[in-house]
């Protein structure tokens, strides 16, 4: 019995290892592929390793790629767009876990419900707004929508988290005499901590790699984000793959090391959306 | 006094809803008044709108065959992706339940994908996916079979977008996995007593405690893939002939490239009522087959 | 007071900015244009904005770039934005489009007759011209010399006047194909599935392929933009013959195996294909970069079936109706299309001069097209030069309101007739009543 079970477990451990391997290969063979001639890139059958390791594709490649700014570009819409995620969305949620109000519960059916409407559905008329007032062609459009509650899904994550937060804290604040922005920010935000941490990190990635917004939005070369600056490159590159691979390694690095950094709580996220809702 | 607390609380409830309603008002309720007016003209974008009531509904459901082109392929797409990846994500869950050496580093493994921009998934797998240097042809070679144009064949295309989609479903993982977790043991040693194998404790404990999780999971990745469009954008542009012309990639070419925002908002429309029938289809079918504790 | 000091430097930075952005007295107009590869490439446009910005005294000129694959996506949100700039460089499909919405301003007055660019690269609409193209161009039929040696097939003809029939054109292709044992097609136990050289390759891109049809007798459309032709049994009989390349005559690569290949220097250096039809502008922007690699080629005109007829082409030069300084605006368009600033381009081979005066003799051809970069001048003067003079047509799109949801149609199920899924008269009839109301709906009035 006890040794059956340790076989199962080996056999699965290298099943899991196979498969893990797989979804690193992409990861490899773009790494891989940035770092070689074109000659190597182009032989068939393919080399697994570069021959002769180019890391000079990076600084050749950068060149054109004015990757830096790219990045400045994508993080003026990203900062102040998580900061918006996480101050209104949090100050909703506080709203619906310790306040009591006039229809309160009608409100927070129809807040979650819009969390069902597909954004997809709604982007020409919010364009034409945009476009109608004139500021279609500016970063606004990107980041105000963080300011205006920040998506419903994040109002409800921190509800959720904030029901789990016993009241007799908040009950002696107020009696302390503490206003409500003084509970939240000062009382409740720190033990908080956790989900407030996810929220921003999975709205990083959201606005990091969003494709549709700037596509629409951002017209000059000079205002591309990440994602745009790397699709045109591609698209200009046709079949220049060690070029464009580098470019991809260089545009995916910062999520991988800012996955890496912040792991604990996005994985405490994805949990938290997931059984809590 | 108790009235002035409450009323103050109102009042701060209401200053601190005030801009999740503003957003409420103006990036759902009024935008979606807008799509219902705009899909009744003839507008271009470039001259003022000409009201031509359900013109553009008439023409999407007996006129041009995208919208037909599009919701099999979105269809087609949403549903592979969405099963594939359930099933994948679950089997590998499973897996990491074990008591296997690694667990934590292979979970991060496995969410990686996740984090990775979306255009870039699509770049690098289109390298993979080349046909005459990329490394699945190679394999296929390997294996003596033809090369396969994975990316510009007809029958190839929404498969390998699946495939590509199922690799970043990282998200899944981790949470059926915390689900998994949280499946008391009690339960299932009691099956141990009962002289039952694995497979009854999956078939009879497991699985029902998880099918909850299951139809959170399917119900949010099939939203998600509904609204598929950075692949069409940047890889396939909606061909080979109309296999990927995924639904907000047809709305994207309508209204932006082909300055047609109203036959783009009479198909945003379509596609909402299409995503909410849908879901509401899912969730009649759900009490049938998930499991409340409790209940 | 120090209230005061903070103002007053603010007021001189304000100052500062105002007149650094703009040059005092100067007309600002903007100028939209794409880049394909790089920014480097932005880089070389601002050059020329350069040399106009110094040449004028009253106009200055901004430079607004957008990648190419965004371009019309931006174009039209700035519209609906009205924030479209003063000048740009038009995607093709949607310059009658934006014509018809009259948001162009009219270039009829703009030349003198003699200074006019050639007829066929303007872009009307109603009797008005809302724009020249930027170059002339047109599609011909590249080879590999040295393939052609080897199987000993004749060149394909350099002159109109010889154009090959098109059963010529699989003859020659025949020979020139070869499986991995080596056989051709006309070769015993010849391997359609390993082939190693295709003999041909007809460009199946959605508005190029229609060429064979206009050489047939029928097209997309009537050159007056009145008459749709595509359902016309001349057109499918093209349409059928260029499937049939690979369905058939095992000569063409499929069409997803032409969209894995590199670019087309590449693929005739390493002999993937012999012959394939495109645009002049490869000269240029592909077939010099293989040169120094070995590359020798020629240069055809295109195999005909009743006339021989090629296309031209070349995104227009415009100004926009909404600018306020139209006068300078059109300064600008004028300024752009005169060769001198587009010099390099024509002698680079991208180009093809778009005045007369760079046709009207060989002396003037010689100027920009005798080069290390072009074919041997004999040959290109006469597969290319007097070919765009005297056998092109245009394109659709420079009368044709909306080209481009045209051809969404006609590509929404055309890979199951390069595949041979469904023959082109079916194919055709299935599309035709759609295409039909399409043509009606969008046609010039």
């Amino acid at each position: 019995m006890k040794h059956g079970t340790h076989l199962t477990n080996t056999a699965i451990s290298i099943l899991v290892s196979l498969i893990g391997l797989a979804v690193l290969f992409p990861f490899f063979w773009m790494v891989r592929s940035s770092l070689m001639s074109n000659i190597e890139i182009y032989k068939y059958p393919p080399f697994l390793f570069p021959q002769s390791w180019r890391f000079e594709n990076y600084p050749v490649t950068l060149r054109t790629f004015p990757f830096i700014r790219y990045i400045l570009n994508t993080l003026t819409i990203t900062v102040p767009s998580i900061f918006g995620t996480l101050l209104t969305s949090s100050i909703a949620a506080y709203a619906f876990a310790r306040l009591d109000f006039p229809l309160k519960k009608p409100l927070f059916t129809l807040v979650i419900g819009s969390m069902l409407m597909p954004s997809a559905v709604t982007i020409i008329p919010i364009f034409v707004a945009w476009s109608s007032i004139g500021l279609s062609n500016s970063y606004l459009p990107l980041i105000v929508p963080a300011f205006l509650g920040g998506g419903a899904f994040n109002i409800f994550l921190v509800r959720q988290f904030l029901m789990t937060i016993p009241r007799d804290l908040d009950e002696a604040a107020t009696i302390d005499g503490a206003s409500h922005p003084r509970i939240l920010f000062r009382v409740l935000a720190p033990l908080i901590k956790p989900v407030l941490i996810s929220v921003g990190l999975f709205a990083f990635i959201v606005y990091w790699n969003d494709v549709m917004g700037p596509l629409i939005y951002v017209s000059r070369t000079e205002m591309s984000t990440i994602s745009q600056g790397l699709a045109n490159f591609r698209s200009g590159f046709g079949v220049d793959w060690k070029a464009i691979m580098a470019a991809c390694t260089v545009a995916i690095s910062p999520c991988v090391a800012l996955y890496f950094i912040g792991q604990k709580y996005f994985i405490e996220g994805i949990v938290l959306s997931g059984l809590k809702a | 006094m108790r009235t002035r607390k409450t009323r103050r609380d109102s009042l701060t409830a209401y200053l601190f809803l005030a801009p999740a309603l503003l957003g409420l008002v103006f990036l759902t309720i009024l935008p979606i008044l807008g799509v219902i007016a705009i899909s009744l003209t003839k507008w271009t974008g470039l001259e003022p709108p000409t009201w031509i009531g359900m013109g553009n509904y008439e023409q999407i459901f007996t006129g041009d065959f995208y919208f037909a082109h599009s919701i099999a392929a979105t269809l087609y797409f949403a549903l592979g992706a969405v099963i594939s990846g359930i099933v994948y994500s679950f089997c590998v869950a499973l897996m990491l339940n074990q008591k296997i050496p690694a667990r934590g580093f292979w979970r991060s493994v496995f969410f990686l994908p996740y984090v990775v921009p979306a255009i870039g998934t699509s770049i690098v797998w289109s390298w993979m996916y080349e046909a005459n240097f990329g490394v699945f042809n190679y394999a296929l070679h390997f294996l003596g079979i033809h090369k396969v144009q994975w990316l510009q064949n007809e029958k190839f295309a929404v498969p390998s977008i699946i495939l590509m989609t199922v690799w970043g479903v990282g998200s899944l993982i981790v949470i059926f996995l915390a689900g998994l977790q949280n499946v008391p043991k009690s339960y299932l040693e009691a099956v141990d007593i009962d002289g039952g194998n694995a497979w009854h404790k999956f078939r009879h404990v497991t699985f029902p405690m998880m099918t909850p999780i299951i139809f959170f999971n399917f119900l949010m990745s099939m939203i998600a893939n509904l609204q598929v469009f950075v692949p069409a954008y940047a890889l396939t542009q909606g061909g080979p002939s109309d296999r990927t012309l995924f639904m907000v990639y047809l709305i994207f070419r309508e209204g932006f490239l082909r300055n047609n925002f109203g036959h783009a908002s009479a198909l945003s429309l379509i596609f909402f009522v299409f995503i909410a029938a849908l879901t509401a289809a899912i969730f009649s079918t759900s009490r049938k087959w998930i499991f409340y504790e409790g209940a | 007071m120090k209230l005061l000091k903070y103002i007053g430097l603010a007021a001189l930075i304000v100052i500062a900015f105002v007149s650094c952005g703009r040059p005092a007295g100067k007309t600002e107009i903007t100028y939209m244009a794409w880049y394909n590869t790089t920014e480097s490439e932005a880089a070389d446009i601002q050059k020329t904005l350069d040399k106009f910005n110094t040449s004028q005294e009253k106009i200055h000129v901004t430079l607004i770039t957008v990648s190419r694959t965004d371009y019309e996506a931006k174009l039209n949100t700035m519209a609906a934005g009205k924030q479209l700039p003063d000048t740009a460089i038009m995607a093709e499909p949607m310059t009658i489009r934006y014509a018809a919405a009259n948001l162009l301003a009219d270039e009829s007055d703009m030349y003198k007759p003699d200074e006019r660019p050639l007829k066929s690269l303007a872009f009307t609409y109603n009797g008005k011209t809302v724009g020249y193209s930027c170059a002339d161009e047109v599609l011909v039929l590249y080879y590999n010399k040295k393939m052609f040696d080897d199987a000993k097939v004749a060149y394909p003809p350099a002159s109109a006047d010889n154009a090959w029939t098109w059963q010529q054109f699989i003859d020659a292709a025949k020979k020139l194909t070869k499986d991995k044992k080596g056989k051709t097609p006309n070769d015993k136990g010849f391997d359609a599935n390993n082939i190693v050289t295709y003999g041909a390759d007809f460009n199946r891109l959605s508005w190029m392929w229609p060429v064979l049809a206009v050489s047939n007798g029928g097209g997309v459309m009537s050159p007056d933009g009145k008459e749709l032709l595509i359902g016309k049994p001349e057109t499918i009989e093209a349409l059928q013959a260029i499937a049939d390349l690979y369905l058939k005559d095992k000569v063409a690569p499929s069409v997803g195996d032409r969209g894995n290949m590199p670019s087309l220097d590449v693929t005739l250096l390493t002999g993937k294909v012999a012959m394939a039809t495109s645009g002049q502008w490869e000269i240029g922007v592909s077939l010099k970069n293989s040169l120094k690699d070995g590359l020798v080629y020629g240069v055809g005109v295109l195999p005909k079936m009743k006339n021989a007829v090629t296309y031209n082409t070349g995104g227009p030069f415009v100004s926009f109706a909404s600018s306020k300084h139209l006068a300078a605006a059109k300064t600008f368009v004028k300024w752009m299309s005169d060769e001198s600033n587009g010099w390099d381009l024509i002698t680079g081979g991208i180009w093809m001069p778009v005045s007369a005066k760079w046709y009207a003799n060989e002396a003037a051809m010689k100027k920009w097209a005798d080069n290390d970069i072009h074919p041997p001048f004999a040959q290109y003067k006469t597969a290319v030069i007097d070919y765009a003079m005297n056998n092109a047509v245009q394109v659709p799109w420079y009368y044709f309101p909306s080209f481009d949801k045209l051809n969404d149609l006609i590509d929404s199920g055309m890979a199951s007739v390069w595949n041979g899924k469904q023959t082109a008269k079916d194919y055709i009839a299935g599309i035709l009543p759609q295409a039909q109301k399409l043509f009606d709906e969008n046609k010039p009035k």
